[in-house]
């Protein structure tokens, strides 16, 4: 699907397609929902200022992949950022979940495991957080997660590998 | 892939209410709508990376500077080993390679003037006097002992050459050298390693109780013979 920038109209179809995208970007990142609010805001404002033509739809996601990466690492480190420590941000999350009464054991068990592998990915240092969410849910190859990040591809080689071995730790003894 | 499908699936439950996309859309266009002037259209950063010209134009000099110094050394060692093989030019035509060197036989004819030019030419540490004066051309007359071999004579070969030339206290004198290793009477002979054929050397002849020894100049003894 191309959207052109050329009306209102295809730039509010181009944020409703892509806000999913971005705020899961922030949330690897930040785990916490207003915050990645803030970022996804900040994300689209930008596309918007921006104005750019694109050579391609997949040139205008690697764009928009870019600036949710870039702000949700400034947001980090800005003076608005209101919550700190990763485990409180994960608690939350933990609390924000609610169950269907209607869930059976096998679902809830289901539930509660992807619930400790996103946790685990949470519990991660902040670093490797993004490389981990483009390489294993956005499905990007690390090259062009090197140029995302502006890093080196070998750099990026060598956050997964810890990050897999951090992982490896974490969820020793759950079961696949 | 069993971890990679659990985080998918549980990223995929990760999205903004609809409560929350409504108040992301209305921050968006209120920031927007708040005097934000729509900025000229331009092209998106390109993806491709732009031509190093710094590291093409380096790289280039860096290559041009190697070809001349290449050029120089090529020119320097080129014109040495053409000295020597123009020396050798006029003995080529029926000479051996120094192999051996024994005095020569009346039968072998020595090229002259070459050698002489050579000498003239030559960065061997040779005697002004005996080059200055020009060589004896005894060749045809070698068939035994030299006249005088003297305390430090030197014999002197060229690569690619068939004479040499015998630095005494007396004359130079001149050899054609041959691949003849038979001892002459009262001559001398001996033959050359044969990882030093191709080499020009100087060799130093000593006579010392009546046994002529060879040396190289890394005083390597090559051989010694008992004047006869």
């Amino acid at each position: 699907m191309v959207l052109s920038l050329d009306t209102a109209e295809s730039f509010d179809m181009v944020m409703r397609h892509y806000t999913p995208m971005v705020y899961r970007i922030a949330f690897s990142r930040l785990a916490n929902a207003v915050d990645c609010e803030d970022v996804t805001q900040e994300v689209f404002v930008r596309y918007f200022r921006a104005n750019l033509t694109y050579e391609s739809e997949e040139h205008r996601k690697a764009w928009l992949i870019r600036c949710a990466v870039n702000t949700s690492i400034n947001f980090v480190t800005s003076a608005h950022k209101k919550h700190s420590g990763d485990l409180e941000n994960i608690e939350n999350y933990a609390e924000s979940e609610t169950l269907s009464a209607n869930v059976t054991e096998n679902e809830f068990e289901k539930q509660q495991l992807r619930q400790t592998v996103l946790n685990a990915v949470l519990q991660l240092p902040e670093k490797y957080r993004i490389p981990v969410h483009l390489f294993y849910y956005e499905d990007l190859p690390t090259a062009q997660i090197a140029a995302i990040t502006n890093t080196r591809e070998s750099t990026v080689r060598s956050q997964l590998a810890r990050a897999r071995k951090l992982l490896e730790n974490l969820l020793k003894g759950v079961e696949f | 892939m069993k971890f990679q499908e659990q985080y998918k699936a549980e990223m995929n439950s990760i999205e903004p209410t609809e409560a929350q996309r409504e108040k992301i859309y209305a921050a968006v266009y209120n920031q927007i709508n708040n005097g934000e002037a729509s900025q000229p259209k331009k092209l998106a950063p390109s993806r491709k990376k732009p031509l190093p010209l710094k590291t093409i134009a380096l790289a280039g000099a860096s290559a041009a500077c190697l070809i001349l110094v290449a050029g120089f050394v090529i020119r320097f060692t080129t014109k040495n080993s053409f000295m020597v093989d123009a020396a050798s030019g006029g003995a080529n035509g029926g000479a051996m390679p120094g192999n051996s060197i024994s005095a020569p036989t009346a039968e072998d004819a020595a090229p002259e003037g070459i050698l002489n030019d050579y000498i003239n030419k030559s960065e061997a540490d040779e005697p002004q006097s005996s080059e200055s004066a020009g060589v004896a051309d005894n060749s045809s007359a070698i068939s035994g002992t030299p006249s005088i071999i003297g305390e430090n004579a030197r014999l002197v070969f060229y690569a690619n050459c068939t004479e040499c030339i015998l630095y005494t206290d007396g004359e130079p004198q001149k050899f054609v050298l041959t691949s003849n290793t038979k001892t002459l009477n009262g001559g001398f002979s001996f033959t050359l390693p044969p990882e030093k054929n191709n080499l020009a050397q100087t060799l130093h002849i000593t006579l010392k109780n009546n046994i002529i020894r060879v040396t190289a100049d890394n005083q390597t003894v090559i051989g010694q013979f008992t004047q006869e």
